[in-house]
Order: structure tokens, then C-alpha cells, then sequence
């Protein structure tokens, strides 16, 4: 089924259509709203969001790009809105958090890591998603889509909406940012143990 | 003389073995000398492993049939707000039209109530009228229209 087919299906809420697109597309959307979120339940709500999104705005989209750059585009967007929403949430929790001690009335610790998630069980990965997360935004989606995806330079150049130079600019400066924070944070765990 | 700061700004390079062999092995050498870079390269080699690894992550079972769900959910939710839209503006209207047609009945049968009473109130006038002219008393009428039947 070619792009426009699937536009047109959809915009006719065509259910086989959408089933289609859904199961062509539902991987590479969960896969890199994971690699944002770093959790397969907020990565499978924003898949979900996306999904839908891509039902009510089909009309906006413009066949200069394919349909595949459209969703990483609105995957993308989505993930950044809930990653720095989380952020915000956080922000207040650690400030909530502080009084609540002041005030001697919590004994809150931090929560220890979970072994359920696969995706998540050793000090390594959590220090590589940590400083992963604390890059700029450009820089960090740049590195997710050419390093996790592995898309190349050109098709980041469409979903970013920047130029080749800038891309492969960011690319260097979220190599460089990354390696410093590793060797910063690897250190302090070496010295820890 | 390679130093530490080397290592540690080709890192990436290092790792990913994009070095040129001559910087490659500068480094092999101090790195193989210099615990503290060869503690560092290896949890670097273990981070780009789980890059690696979580390149081929896969969505849990059944992702697809929930987000079909979801989708479906949504559709529904669409479709009952455009019903919605029936029930908050066209029922009132329909209901508002009802109460003028009911009123403007109302009124119609009102009117035609008063006529009815204003012809009968005629009636009254005109039988005082006769009953004056023949002089008789009131309470005549009685027996006037017992007479009459």
C-alpha cells in the first residue's frame, strides 16, 4: 500500500487502512518514544497518542516527505512535550520533596532501581540514559534518531527540519557532550566502589 | 607522549574504531598503562553495548491491539460528539420551537374562548335590552324561559 493510499484510507476512516498503518508504523513510533521516555509503558501511551494524532491531522500532512519521516516528526515532538513535562513534574516533586523534609515530616528515600524492566537493570545504563537525557534537546534528538534508529543524516536533516551542516554539527557536539559526561560519571562511580 | 585528556576526547572514536591506526595505537598503549583510562573505556564500551542492544528493543505483546483500542475509543468519542452537538443545540432548539407552537395553540384557543365570551356577554346585553323594553323585572327570566319552553 503506497503513502497515498494510506492517506486516503484514513482520511475515509478506513479501519483495515488504519489497522494497516498501525502495524507498519506502531514499532518505530514505541521504539523511539522509548529511547526518549527510557519506559515501555509511557513509550506504548505515547504511541498511542501519536496514532491518534496522526488520525486527526492527516489533512496537515504535505507529501514532500514520506509518511515515515511525518510520524518520526510527530513521535519526536510528542516525546520531547512529555519528557519535559516530566521534568516539570519532577522539579515540583524535589521542591515538594525538600519542605516535606524540613518539616520532618518525611522520611522519603530514593526508590531503589527496579529489576522488573529488562530495559533497565544495571548502574551502567541508567548513567548512559542519564546523561543521554541531560544533552540539549536538538543534540539529543539528532544522536536518538541517527544513533537508535539509525537514520541517516539526510533523513534527520526532514524530521528536524535543519540543514546537513547543522545536523552534522549537532551530531559532533552530542558526541562530545555525551563523552564528557560519561567520563565524569563513570569516574565518580569507579571512585564509589 | 599520550595523555588521559586524549583518551578522553576520543573516546567515541575510539570506541566506535574510526581512529587512524597510528592515534589507535597511541592510545592502545596508554590505555593498557593507565588504569583509571582503562576503567573508563571499558564502562564506555558496555554503554555503547547497551546502545547496542537497545537498538533492537521490541514492543511488548498485543502494543498493536491496544493502540487499535485506543483508536477505536477515540473514533466512538468522535462520533458521539457530533451527536453531542445534536443534543446541545439542535434538541434545545426543537424544544424551544415546541413551547411557541404549544403557546401559539394556546394563545389561538384563548382567543377563541374570549369571542365565545364576548358574544355571550352580547347574548346578556341583548336579552337586558328586551327585558327593559317589556318593562319586566328581573326575576321574570325565569319564568319567561319556562314560558318559551
Amino acid at each position: 500500500m503506497t503513502d497515498q493510499e494510506i492517506i486516503t484510507g484514513i482520511l475515509n476512516h478506513d479501519k483495515p487502512v488504519i489497522q494497516f498503518l498501525v502495524r507498519k508504523y506502531h514499532k518505530q513510533v514505541i521504539k523511539t518514544a522509548f529511547h526518549f521516555v527510557h519506559d515501555m509503558d509511557d513509550a506504548e501511551d505515547l504511541a498511542q497518542d501519536v496514532c491518534v494524532e496522526i488520525l486527526e491531522s492527516i489533512g496537515q500532512f504535505k507529501s514532500t516527505s514520506s509518511l515515515s519521516t511525518w510520524i518520526y516528526k510527530i513521535t519526536v515532538n510528542k516525546s520531547l512535550n512529555f519528557v519535559r513535562k516530566n521534568k516539570r513534574k519532577q522539579l515540583v516533586q524535589q521542591f515538594e520533596s525538600l519542605f516535606l523534609k524540613k518539616d520532618g515530616k518525611s522520611n522519603t528515600t530514593q526508590e531503589p532501581l527496579s529489576n522488573d524492566n529488562p530495559y533497565e537493570n544495571t548502574e551502567t545504563k541508567k548513567i548512559l540514559d542519564t546523561a543521554i537525557n541531560s544533552l540539549p534537546e536538538n543534540q539529543k534528538t539528532a544522536f536518538i534518531l541517527n544513533k537508535y534508529e539509525e537514520l541517516s543524516y539526510r533523513e534527520i536533516t526532514e524530521i528536524m527540519n535543519l540543514s546537513l551542516a547543522s545536523v552534522e554539527s549537532l551530531l559532533q557536539r552530542a558526541k562530545q557532550n555525551l563523552q564528557k559526561k560519561l567520563i565524569t560519571q563513570f569516574s565518580e562511580y569507579s571512585n564509589k566502589r | 607522549m599520550t595523555n588521559c585528556r586524549e583518551v578522553h576526547e576520543n573516546l567515541f572514536a575510539y570506541a566506535e574504531k574510526k581512529l587512524p591506526t597510528a592515534l589507535k595505537l597511541q592510545l592502545d598503549k596508554h590505555i593498557g598503562e593507565c588504569p583509571e583510562c582503562n576503567r573508563i573505556v571499558a564502562y564506555f564500551n558496555i554503554a555503547l553495548a547497551q546502545m547496542e542492544e537497545q537498538k533492537s528493543i521490541e514492543p511488548r505483546p498485543f502494543a498493536e491491539t491496544r493502540i487499535m483500542q485506543r483508536i477505536e475509543f477515540r473514533l466512538e468519542e468522535r462520533q458521539k460528539s457530533a451527536r453531542s452537538v445534536f443534543v446541545r443545540i439542535l434538541q434545545p432548539a426543537l424544544l424551544s420551537a415546541g413551547v411557541a407552537i404549544s403557546l401559539a395553540i394556546g394563545f389561538y384557543i384563548g382567543s377563541d374562548f374570549a369571542d365565545t365570551h364576548s358574544q355571550l356577554t352580547q347574548n346578556d346585553e341583548h336579552i337586558e335590552a328586551v327585558r327593559s323594553d317589556l318593562n319586566a323585572p328581573e326575576f321574570m327570566t325565569d319564568d319567561l324561559f319556562h314560558f318559551t319552553e
